[in-house]
């Protein structure tokens, strides 16, 4: 049975999956989770963590077609399903929950 | 600009972690787009450290087929050398073996678990299908097997107390730790032998 609750990593793979949209795959994702996530990513660790998301049926793949500048070798494209969607949200759901009332954490960010 | 990763990284990757087509034209298209070697060779090496726990995941009857063929060959080399090589040997004793100095026995041993360790790889990369990740399935229990065996044998026998000879065959996993340098050149080895052996099957690299 699938899990219900995302790891961080899992849910920052799935937020940038959704922000790229159709051009989802392993590069633009590393370097959405870099840019925004303002941390190093290991293209593999993406890979393992979007086959467990597939597995669970969170998110889909497919690939195109082969191209000369990645040596002949085809992109793998990611997609969130709707199961993957509705995890996303009830993380949201779950941290928003355990946000409120915490005195430390009102008037700012950091 | 270079456009070609790394050869040895970009072999290395190929042949011991054996990613899917896409991860690897993920990493040539970075590569060529700016990212350094250095890039380079630190995702080839976390997928190959990352490999063993991939593979037992994707398919763990050939994974433990894999490993029970490479450990049976390595204790079968060192069940040789007991049974014909040891006896001959100075430093060898009934009942126990001395753990002190270098004698030609534990020379003769450690040599013989070298051979072990690269016998196993061999016999791993022999196989035809993608025998890479099982070589490191089998270098990771090794090392682990050392650590332990190391473990084991400092706590029994102490040098220079005797090692019991219901000890060999961890003392034939921990002998490379004599030299203080096993952890490194026992890995080395089977990386080594398992990458002729797949050369010599597949001389096409790319």
């Amino acid at each position: 049975m699938a899990r219900q609750h995302l790891t961080d990593f899992e849910l920052m793979i799935l937020l940038a999956v959704l922000r790229i949209g159709e051009d989802a795959y392993g590069v633009p994702i590393a370097r959405e989770i870099e840019q925004t996530g303002k941390r190093s990513v290991l293209l593999g660790a993406i890979y393992t963590a979007l086959d467990r998301l597939e597995e669970n049926g969170l998110v889909t793949s497919t690939y195109g077609d082969p191209t000369p500048e990645r040596g002949g070798r085809a992109k793998r494209f990611f997609k969130v399903t709707g199961k993957g969607l509705k995890a996303v949200k009830d993380t949201q759901r779950a941290f928003t929950a355990l946000w409120s009332g915490i005195p430390q954490l009102k008037g700012g960010t950091t | 600009m270079n456009t070609h990763p790394p050869r040895l990284a970009w072999t290395l990757l190929q042949w011991l972690a054996m990613p899917e087509d896409a991860l690897i034209g993920d990493l040539d298209e970075e590569f060529r787009r700016g990212r350094t070697s250095t890039w380079y060779w630190r995702q080839a090496l976390s997928l190959i450290v990352l490999s063993p726990a991939r593979q037992v995941r994707s398919d763990p009857l050939r994974s433990a087929r894999g490993l029970a063929l490479a450990w049976a060959a390595f204790l079968a080399v060192f069940a040789v050398f007991e049974v014909f090589i040891a006896p001959r040997l100075a430093g060898s004793t009934i009942g126990g073996y001395s753990g002190d100095g270098w004698s030609a026995f534990w020379i003769g041993a450690c040599i013989c678990s070298y051979v072990g360790f690269a016998v196993s790889a061999w016999i791993i990369s022999f196989h035809r299908n993608h025998p890479g990740p099982v070589l490191m399935l089998h270098v990771a229990s090794v090392v682990l097997a050392m650590a332990i065996a190391v473990a084991i044998v400092e706590i029994r026998a102490p040098a220079p107390t005797r090692v019991p000879h219901v000890l060999f065959p961890l003392v034939s996993v921990a002998l490379p730790y004599q030299l203080r340098s096993g952890f490194i050149l026992a890995p080395l080895t089977m990386v080594i032998v398992g990458l002729l052996v797949s050369r010599r099957r597949q001389p096409q690299t790319t």
